[in-house]
């Protein structure tokens, strides 16, 4: 992606290449060649054929071979020391050396939490999962690991896909590229009908920390009322299984029973309500455990206590990543910007502080886009018609999908990648040509 | 970090005793640690010290400030004998496992002993990735805490080990160890490898028939002593008292075998060479073995038959017979390899008996409780001669002794020692040597490796003993050196 690739495009009628010219700039670091045409693309052909190992030219011949073929779907996959083509000439030296870091997250690995649908089901009551995921991971990308140039996209179904593209990032090894993914894993699978999430105990890990402190806010602003986590008997049942003890289930569910009764709770989120009292009990519960000993209570039992609802929290909203796709170099990616086989939605774009916002639903179609390049073209008719002798009107414009929606998508994509990602290369760019004129290998005059 | 290899001249007779004191230490270091594994640090290192005194003592590789060696002479005598010991065991990658292991395990107690100032050199000349942390970075005061690029530290943020901003890892001086300890393994472990590479050229064609066979052997030394003096220090065995005697000191492998050829009236081949040569070893005349073998024998195998069938090969074993070979007794490698029948006895008890008759055989020794207990649990983690030590201690109730039984002639050399300097306690005489055992242990180590090495003496290296010297002076760059920057 950084610099190399032009976003592999599914829509013949947009050419994102015209909407980065400092990518193709020869000047630019990557701008050779045989940079571009080392790079996997995979395409996936109508009757789920996969056409792995294509590399091509340059922008023009990819965007060629995409309208001739017309691929479901197109992924994109690491940088070989050689033209992915000629792989069998090298034998054992053809090796992947640059790949994107990249994640995947997928509502379906949620579905034991998420209580309005499952499987490849999303909605707006599902999205805030996905949307403090992006939150949690894009800062922890950036805080903790140092990377700048991070992409998420809306994978055009049911999760989100991340690109981070820093050249430093693009050259980890597939050991450091795990050592990424674990340091955010903290959902370890099910156990006992409990979410089980590593919280190491004690104090947590400033990192986890981090990410709790996101967690519990989006909890309360977003996750359980529109998740409804505590309306019916199943779901209320399987978060009263996280409490430590007996005795604060069974107080909790008398205080839940006096609430329902009382008339100014009735305009109150019940689940809301509800959660308002099990961290209450929760709270008297404690203080009355450390009050019995000056040392403050037994740490076996105050433990538990003290954690019980940040693992509610976490292991119902922690980012669950699909672990296996960030771990090595040659994992595929579908490329940003394709067109979904199944939902015919286009995977556009997310700008991470605006995660919250994005919404699935409603992002463009192959069909939506037709339409409304339609209503652009039929506009400019009219307006051609009503406007005297202009002849050549009728015709499309230069970029015609600068009048549709994905001209948002573009622009969202400009400024959170690549915008960043050119000024970070003309900063190289200029950084070496400083060293160069030190060392005197430009013989520039001054 | 050993990062360049030593260049002079050394004496060839330095050059094997320094390298035989280093691997002195690391043998009886790793055997500490196997029999305590859950020895403190402070433990170890105050092990590691009482060792390198006994072993090094006067070669300069004493620690440093004990007297008659400078820092010099320690950091001299420290490279010779770590390169010359990387020569002899980079030849299979058995060797090499071992050496790395035990030489990582020293440099991670020596790594752990630096002071705070010691740390920063010793980080800033080798391993300058580890940077310090600027001042106010954290917006705390972080005094122990180094950076590195999260890349160079994978496993630990892997398990979330250690605190990330920016990209930088911050590291406490604790969990930094084992990175420095890591890397120390990866140098260590690639000179090792580059050594047997080019092993061809690490000698001078004019001194590699003295050379190669010298440093090849040092990684076959067992370092255990030529025990032939029992049998003449102790040579009252008769075919009389041989019972009593097992009873008292002999090994477990070989008490065993006495047991079952005194019920069975019989013992097979296996049994019959491991006993023989055991007590032809302890001194048992070729006489009294006959006779011995013969009334253990009867009343299974009338005299005459045990004339024609057995008596030839123990006077075989003697070197009476055929060859006339003078045939020595096994040790424990040895006997530990061997396998057997059901109705065989031979071989190592510790690996062959089951747990129950284990104990009842430890039991049937007089075996301290808590001592067989030990012994039975190492035997179950395969270091019989570590269970079998365990045995000794507890069958004569001594402290334990620094290295495993490598021989039974060595079980019995020693079980005889403290008997008689009890006995000669009790009649008056030196004082009960309870810690004797260790001062004995460090004979084979010292003493035991032939002429050579008896020649130098406590003085150390003297240029006055130039005569017991062997040989001239030797190039030992060209011995020791030769993969400059190897590490
Ligand atoms: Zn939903």
């Amino acid at each position: 992606m950084a610099g190399d690739a032009a976003p592999a495009n599914a829509e013949p009628s947009i050419n994102v290449q015209d909407a980065m010219p400092s990518y193709y700039d020869s000047k630019h670091a990557q701008a050779d060649a045989h940079f571009f045409n080392r790079r996997e693309f995979c395409f996936t052909l109508n009757g789920d054929i996969f056409v792995r190992y294509q590399a091509f030219k340059d922008g023009a011949e990819l965007q060629a071979a995409i309208q001739r073929r017309c691929p479901a779907k197109i992924d994109i996959g690491p940088v070989y020391s050689a033209n992915p083509q000629d792989r069998h000439k090298f034998g054992a030296s053809f090796q992947p050396l640059e790949r994107e870091l990249v994640f995947d997250i997928d509502l379906t690995d949620y579905d034991d939490v998420r209580t309005c649908g499952s499987g490849g089901h999303i909605c707006a009551r599902c999205w805030p999962l996905m949307a403090v995921a992006v939150k949690i991971i894009d800062a922890g990308l950036r805080q903790e690991f140092g990377f700048q140039h991070i992409l998420w996209v809306y994978s055009g179904r049911r999760g989100v896909h991340c690109w981070v593209c820093d050249p430093s990032a693009r050259q980890l090894t597939d050991e450091q590229r795990s050592a990424v993914a674990s340091w955010f894993s903290v959902y370890k699978g099910h156990e006992e009908g409990k979410a089980r999430v590593a919280l190491l105990g004690g104090t947590m890990h400033p990192a986890v920390e981090r990410a709790a402190a996101i967690l519990r806010n989006a909890w309360r602003e977003t996750l359980l009322p529109a998740q409804r986590l505590l309306e019916d008997g199943p779901h209320c049942e399987a978060m009263l299984r996280y409490l430590p003890e007996e005795g604060l289930v069974e107080s909790v569910k008398r205080k839940w029973a006096t609430a329902a009764k009382k008339e100014a709770n009735r305009s109150m989120d019940v689940s809301l309500l509800r959660w308002g009292i099990i961290e209450e009990e929760v709270r008297l519960r404690l203080a009355e455990e450390k009050s019995r000993s000056k040392t403050g209570g037994n740490f076996k039992v105050v433990g538990p206590l003290e954690r019980c609802l940040d693992e509610i929290v976490m292991a119902h909203a922690y980012p669950r990543l699909d672990m296996e796709v960030s771990k090595k170099m040659n994992h595929l990616l579908k490329a940003p910007f394709c067109v979904h086989p199944k939902t015919g939605k286009v995977c556009v774009p997310i700008d991470p502080a605006h995660a919250d916002d994005f919404d699935p639903d409603g992002v463009p179609t192959v069909a939506s886009l037709l339409g409304e390049l339609a209503a652009a073209a039929a506009a400019r008719e009219e307006a051609a018609a009503g406007a005297d002798g202009a002849a050549e009107a009728a015709g499309k414009g230069p970029e015609p999908w600068r009048d549709t929606r994905m001209a948002d998508a573009v622009t969202t994509f400009e400024r959170c990648l690549l915008d960043g990602l050119a000024a970070s290369n003309r900063e190289e760019l200029a950084s070496r040509t400083r060293v160069a004129v030190a060392v005197g290998q430009l013989g520039i005059d001054f | 970090m050993y990062n360049t290899p030593p260049s002079e001249n050394i004496t060839l007779e330095e050059f094997e005793r320094l390298a035989l004191a280093r691997l002195s230490v690391l043998k009886e270091m790793e055997a500490y640690k196997l029999r305590h594994p859950n020895k403190t640090e402070k433990e170890l290192l105050d092990k590691l010290n009482q060792l390198k005194l006994k072993h090094m003592k006067g070669t300069g590789l004493g620690s440093s400030g004990a007297a008659g060696s400078s820092r010099e002479e320690d950091i001299r005598a420290d490279l010779i004998s770590h390169y010359v010991l990387r020569l002899a065991y980079c030849r299979t990658p058995e060797l090499r496992k071992w050496f790395l292991a035990a030489e990582a395990e020293l440099f991670r107690l020596k790594f752990g002993t630096y002071s705070p100032e010691e740390h920063e050199q010793f980080l800033a000349a080798h391993a300058p990735q580890y940077r310090p942390v600027p001042d106010d970075e954290l917006g705390v005061v972080m005094g122990d805490i180094k950076q590195v690029s999260w890349t160079r530290v994978p496993e630990l943020v892997s398990g979330r080990r250690v605190l990330l901003r920016g990209g930088w890892a911050y590291v406490s001086r604790e969990a930094l160890a084992p990175l420095v300890v890591a890397e120390f393994r990866t140098g260590v472990s690639k000179g090792l490898s580059e050594m047997a590479r080019r092993w061809r050229q690490m000698f001078p064609a004019e001194e590699e028939q003295r050379l190669q066979p010298l440093v090849a052997s040092l990684a076959n030394r067992s370092l255990v002593a030529d025990y032939s003096g029992v049998a003449t220090r102790y040579g009252d065995v008769s075919a009389a008292n041989l019972h009593q005697v097992s009873a008292r000191h002999f090994p477990l492998c070989m008490s065993h075998l006495m047991t079952a050829l005194h019920t069975e009236r019989h013992l097979r081949h296996g049994g019959r060479q491991q006993l023989t040569l055991f007590l032809k070893g302890i001194g048992l005349p070729m006489e009294e073995a006959l006779l011995f073998w013969r009334s253990e024998f009867a009343p299974r195998t009338t005299g005459e038959a045990f004339d024609k069938q057995y008596a030839y090969n123990i006077r075989h074993n003697y070197g009476r017979e055929g060859k006339r070979t003078d045939y020595t007794a096994y040790n424990c490698p040895t006997i530990v390899g061997f396998s057997g029948g059901p109705g065989d006895h031979h071989g190592c008890p510790y690996r062959r008996l089951d747990e129950t008759t284990l104990r009842a055989a430890l039991g049937r020794l007089n075996c301290d409780e808590r001592k067989v207990e030990e012994a039975v649990s190492k035997a179950r983690a395969g270091h019989y001669q570590l269970a079998c030590a365990a045995a000794f201690e507890g069958v004569h109730r001594v402290p334990e002794m620094d290295v495993g039984i490598s021989a039974p002639l060595q079980y019995y050399a020693e079980s005889r020692r403290v008997c008689a300097e009890r006995e000669a306690a009790a009649a008056g005489g030196v004082p009960p040597a309870t810690a004797g055992v260790d001062a004995a242990a460090a004979g084979p180590a010292t003493a035991g490796n032939g002429g050579a090495q008896a020649s130098a003496g406590p003085a150390g290296p003297t240029p006055g003993g130039a005569a017991a010297r062997v040989g001239v002076k030797r190039p030992a760059e060209a011995v020791v050196g030769g993969t400059p920057g190897n590490a």
